[in-house]
């Protein structure tokens, strides 16, 4: 069942330290159960984020004995599941191809894994670009070649965090039955 | 203590005050902080211009304090219609200034406002979901293109001969204008 729920926005640069606390946040809110399903697509950051929160460290073994050991590397958990969705674009930035692959786990699984929890057949990012769609249709300062557009970061994360509120927890959704995400998310809310 | 009756609300339209259920000792020593419908409030007094903001004790600890503390509505002088409009229009993305002239009210208020309703969502939410015990079950993650205006480094002070920083100051005197530094 999807619940459309916004769970965290991060306002900065396209960095590692950011994909990290996205995926923080996620882990925070799963509290130490069971790694979620996450979709994603192929910003560079993302995976190392997700192997430095959900991963372990794995020791190598010698295989010869001789020579150096090898450094201790992350390794996912073994329940992980983690679906990249890759766009190709020509030089002018026009989409040609859209595929899809398992980073975490098996293509198979995952996608049995999605079709099981409704929100689709194969590996996408569709329900997360629906809501970037909503929420630049919706701010004026995320709205393309705006003049409105915020003069501090501080002033567009408070708008932002105010709009997340009133998107999760006011606003009911056609395709959640006339349901808030929240409401959907968990129905004690 | 003795309950006194609300002489008339601050502002004419339907105003209804909240069963004291709806609120919490604000003092964190309290042993019922943060409790809600704990029993241990009542009202002190009515206060403000038209005593219409109930003032509330508490009998573990002996806080008195206002209903509205905590809340956007504490230390503001704007009736709750104007407030519940502003946070309105932010919330359904107009601008501030947009919002300051549909509300009547001053950009900077406006902007008071987004600033405070901004961390009490962002607690609220936070607050809410350490309450969660369903598992998420798939989450999706991506990145949105915005943009902000840059903040500016400082600018280097650059020396000016004294001849030249008098011939400008003589200038900026005589013509009334403010030439550009070089």
């Amino acid at each position: 069942m999807k619940s459309r729920f916004l769970l965290e926005s991060i306002i900065g640069a396209r960095t590692l330290q950011n994909a990290m606390q996205l995926t923080a946040s996620v882990a925070v809110y799963s509290k130490d159960k069971d790694p979620p399903l996450i979709l994603i697509d192929d910003h560079l950051p993302y995976p190392q984020a997700i192997l430095q929160i959900f991963g372990g460290i794995k020791h190598c073994r010698r295989k010869n004995g001789r020579g150096r050991l090898k450094y201790p590397r992350l390794k996912p958990p073994a329940d992980m599941q983690v679906g990249v969705v890759k766009k190709l674009r020509d030089d002018r930035g026009y989409l040609l191809k859209v595929s899809s692959k398992a980073l975490f786990g098996k293509k198979k699984q995952i996608e049995k894994r999605i079709q099981k929890l409704g929100i689709g057949r194969k590996i996408n990012t569709s329900h997360i670009e629906r809501l970037n769609g909503t929420i630049r249709g919706q701010q004026a300062r995320l709205i393309r070649r705006t003049r409105s557009g915020s003069h501090l970061e501080e002033m567009l994360q408070y708008s932002i965090w105010l709009w997340r509120d009133l998107y999760n927890w006011t606003r009911v959704h056609y395709s959640l039955l006339d349901e808030t995400p929240a409401m959907a998310l968990d129905p004690r809310f | 203590m003795p309950e006194q009756k609300c002489h008339k609300n601050q502002d004419n339209s339907k105003q209804t005050n909240l069963p004291l259920s709806f609120f919490a000792c604000p003092n964190s020593d309290c042993a019922d902080f943060n409790q809600f419908d704990a029993g241990n409030l009542s009202i002190a007094e009515w206060m403000g211009k038209d005593k219409a903001i109930r003032r509330l004790y508490c009998k573990t600890c002996g806080t008195r304090f206002s209903e509205r503390q905590g809340s956007l509505m504490q230390y503001t002088k704007l009736p709750q219609a104007d407030v519940v409009r502003i946070i309105k229009c932010l919330g359904h993305g107009c601008s501030v200034e947009a919002t300051a002239d549909i509300c009547e009210v001053d950009t900077r208020t406006v902007q008071r406002f987004l600033e405070k309703a901004g961390k009490r969502a962002s607690d609220f939410h936070k607050l809410q979901l350490e309450n969660l015990d369903k598992p998420l079950e798939a989450v999706q993650m991506d990145e949105l293109h915005g943009k902000t205006v840059k903040r500016k480094d400082k600018t280097e002070v650059v020396k000016v001969p004294k001849k030249l920083r008098k011939r400008l100051s003589k200038k900026r005197a005589k013509h009334g204008f403010i030439r550009l530094w070089p």
